[in-house]
């Protein structure tokens, strides 16, 4: 009973020690990062907001089934995912774009090898408010000259004279999104660079709720966040060269990839170490083996068959030896191989 | 290891109060019960050390990376609290605070054109006119208001505030943005107005009844009572409580992250989104900003500027009180 304070206060010391060391124990914890997530059966994803929605429905549906396997799924931006897989925080990345050759090479560095994988397809969607009833098409042009730095377009009377002299209101995904790069680099021309006056939110539901609730917003995000919105809000058909029709993005301008130039594929990347783990193999084998369904579920166009193909090939070229036809159940039942 | 030594002085100093000496009254009787004095005063102690230690570690810790935050960046002090321009992904990287040292004083001044009358005006009220039985019962009610979870207020001023705003001033032919600095003033506003009037009204309830009853004697009326008399006599207190609201709301995060919007800008238009500090912190926190980096470490040299403004105002108001007083026997 006696004893009891004087513990107390030693771990209560500990603890105060352990606050002013805070500043330093930052790189020491990524190291033990890997280990910690062994332990416990859990598969951690994190990345793009926009893939999200296709592991957000894979988790979903895989834990109904493995109840033993915890899978977490935040959205911390494709960059913001990298990142954190660099610092062997996250076992599978969501990427609405490439890896950076930064990345890469970072990576390399590390040693870290990892394996792409094509889940759907996507198309970056422009938004107005469902009561903007003018602004029915834009041209890339039009487009370039509303985002683009040091855009002279404040109001929606700047980029056509017979639309109300209103101010525009700016939405878009913050600066570590994929479909923020995506956009930028399709539409500007350089990625990451964008006008001032944005209100960006790695939110894409913030995004959401401030174009649905001003009259004069627009923003854009991917095709799932419109299409769960579509009576609070309206799409904006893109118009790609002079000749060419205005498109609206929809489940079949994306699959024909006539949707230019905001369609995109979406990816996830696994780390190669991490993959040999038995739960990521099991997560993994049953995410691909229902990406079909997830994709859209997701609110996105499934890989195309020949691209299902080229994923059953990588997969199995990252578990040589496993039948490439196993079923996701199969799979979990057979030996992984663990040492290497 | 120096923890017991350390221990011990701390205990030595907690043993200090003047109580009749320890020894008279545990003499002899029991060594047992000495040590567990003894080990009582030496928890106690600790406790009340801890809370300085983290303070401590945390001033540290925000100042070890500021520092590496300037080294980094290779902004200059001045440009950093002065510049007009956040861009930290830009190339080269912009990082002037003014605009969300800006958005965070607007939403503060705000909030306290709202909480600091209505918070002043209710401690007087509960004070001097309201009888016993109704202030028993409106006291715990107005408190209670502090009780509620900032991020409800903020959800409140996205589904509540904004669409009330906006029916009022649009038929005006005003636009209001989804996320505009008013409704978060007006939320941040009704959460601190419970620190504005129970501090304030503590203070002027304290205020002795002589004063009072002579002010009476002397012909005066309640109001002039109040006004003139208890008022004055407190003012140390309220002004206080009322710097310890401000200083409420320039921390407050949630509310503001939900309502007040992400963009930061100079305006004097209540009705334009306005960025935070705290929601700049939010915001780099829930991105990407990987370790090391500049924008990373503006984190750490935002959180000080934030620290130090809350602590200046808190130490102000530390010095109203003492040095203010009105001290009556």
């Amino acid at each position: 009973m006696f004893l009891m304070p004087g513990k107390l206060a030693m771990a209560g010391l500990a603890l105060a020690g352990l606050t002013l060391a805070g500043c330093r124990s930052h790189k020491t914890d990524t190291a033990a990062g890997p280990k910690r997530s062994k332990a416990a059966a859990t598969v951690v994803v994190d990345g793009s907001s926009t893939v999200y929605r296709i592991s957000k429905a894979a988790q979903e549906a895989f834990e109904a089934v493995n109840p033993d396997i915890t899978v977490v799924v935040d959205n911390h931006g494709t960059g913001g995912g990298f990142s954190r897989y660099l610092q062997d925080e996250v076992d599978i990345v969501d990427a609405s774009r490439t890896a950076k050759p930064d990345e890469e090479s970072k990576a390399k560095a590390q040693g870290i090898e990892w394996t792409r994988f094509l889940v759907g397809y996507d198309g970056i969607t422009l938004v107005v408010n469902s009561k903007n009833t003018f602004v029915k098409s834009l041209t890339v042009e039009q487009l370039k000259k509303l985002w683009q730095p040091d855009s002279s377009v404040k109001t929606w009377k700047d980029l056509d004279a017979s639309w109300p002299d209103r101010k525009i209101i700016f939405y878009s995904p913050d600066n570590d999104s994929g479909t923020f790069e995506f956009f930028t680099e399709a539409i500007v021309g350089k990625a990451k660079s964008q006008r001032d006056g944005v209100q960006q939110s790695s939110d894409d539901n913030t995004l959401v709720s401030g174009v649905a609730n001003d009259e004069d917003g627009m923003g854009y995000f991917g095709y799932a966040y419109y299409a769960a919105n579509k009576e609070r809000l309206r799409a904006v058909a893109v118009q790609n060269g002079a000749e060419a029709k205005p498109l609206l993005p929809s489940p079949e301008t994306i699959a024909d990839k006539s949707y230019k130039p905001l369609s995109r594929p979406l990816f996830i990347y696994v780390k190669n170490s991490a993959a040999r783990r038995p739960e990521i193999k099991q997560f993994l084998n049953f995410y691909l083996e229902n990406i079909q369904t997830l994709a859209v579920k997701g609110g996105y166009d499934p890989p195309a068959a020949d691209e299902l193909k080229e994923n059953k090939a990588t997969l199995g070229k990252l578990y040589p030896g496993a039948e490439t036809a196993a079923t996701a159940s199969a799979a979990g039942s057979q030996p992984s191989p663990a040492s290497k | 290891m120096t923890t017991p030594e350390r221990s011990a002085a701390d205990s030595a100093a907690a043993m200090k109060p003047d109580d009749p000496s320890p020894e008279d009254l545990w003499s002899g009787h029991s060594r047992l019960l000495a040590c567990r004095e003894l080990a009582i005063a030496v928890v106690l102690a600790f406790c009340a050390v801890v809370t300085v230690l983290t303070t401590l570690g945390i001033l540290l810790v925000l100042s070890v990376q500021t520092v590496e935050f300037f080294m980094e960046s290779k902004v200059g002090i001045l440009e950093f609290l002065l510049g007009t321009e956040l861009r930290p992904d830009a190339t080269p990287p912009k990082f002037g605070i003014l605009p969300l040292a800006w958005g965070t004083f607007a939403i503060a001044f705000g909030s306290s054109c709202i909480a600091l009358p209505i918070g002043l005006l209710s401690a007087i009220y509960l004070s001097e006119y309201a009888p016993r039985r109704l202030r028993s019962v409106l006291k715990p009610a107005l408190e209670l208001l502090a009780g509620i979870p900032t991020i409800v207020y903020g959800y409140l001023a996205l589904l509540l505030v904004t669409p009330v705003l906006k029916a009022i001033f649009e038929p005006l032919g005003i636009r209001v943005p989804q996320f505009n600095a008013l409704s978060a003033c007006i939320v941040v506003g009704v959460m601190i107005i419970p620190l504005v009037s129970s501090l304030s009204e503590d203070v002027l309830s304290a205020v002795p009844r002589g004063l009072r009853e002579a002010a009476y004697a002397l012909g005066a009326t309640k109001f002039e009572v109040s006004t003139r008399v208890v008022l004055p006599a407190g003012l140390s207190g309220v002004v206080a409580s009322f710097i310890l609201a401000i200083s409420r709301a320039v921390g407050e995060t949630m509310a503001v992250v939900l309502a007040a919007g992400m963009l930061p800008q100079i305006t004097l238009n209540p009705l334009e989104s306005l960025e935070t500090m705290t929601t700049y912190i939010v915001q780099v926190i829930s991105g990407e900003a990987s370790y090391g980096t500049a924008k990373y470490l503006s984190l750490f040299a935002v959180g000080l500027s934030l620290f130090v403004i809350t602590l200046g105002l808190n130490i102000i108001s530390g010095l109203v009180l003492r040095r203010y007083r009105e001290v009556y026997q």
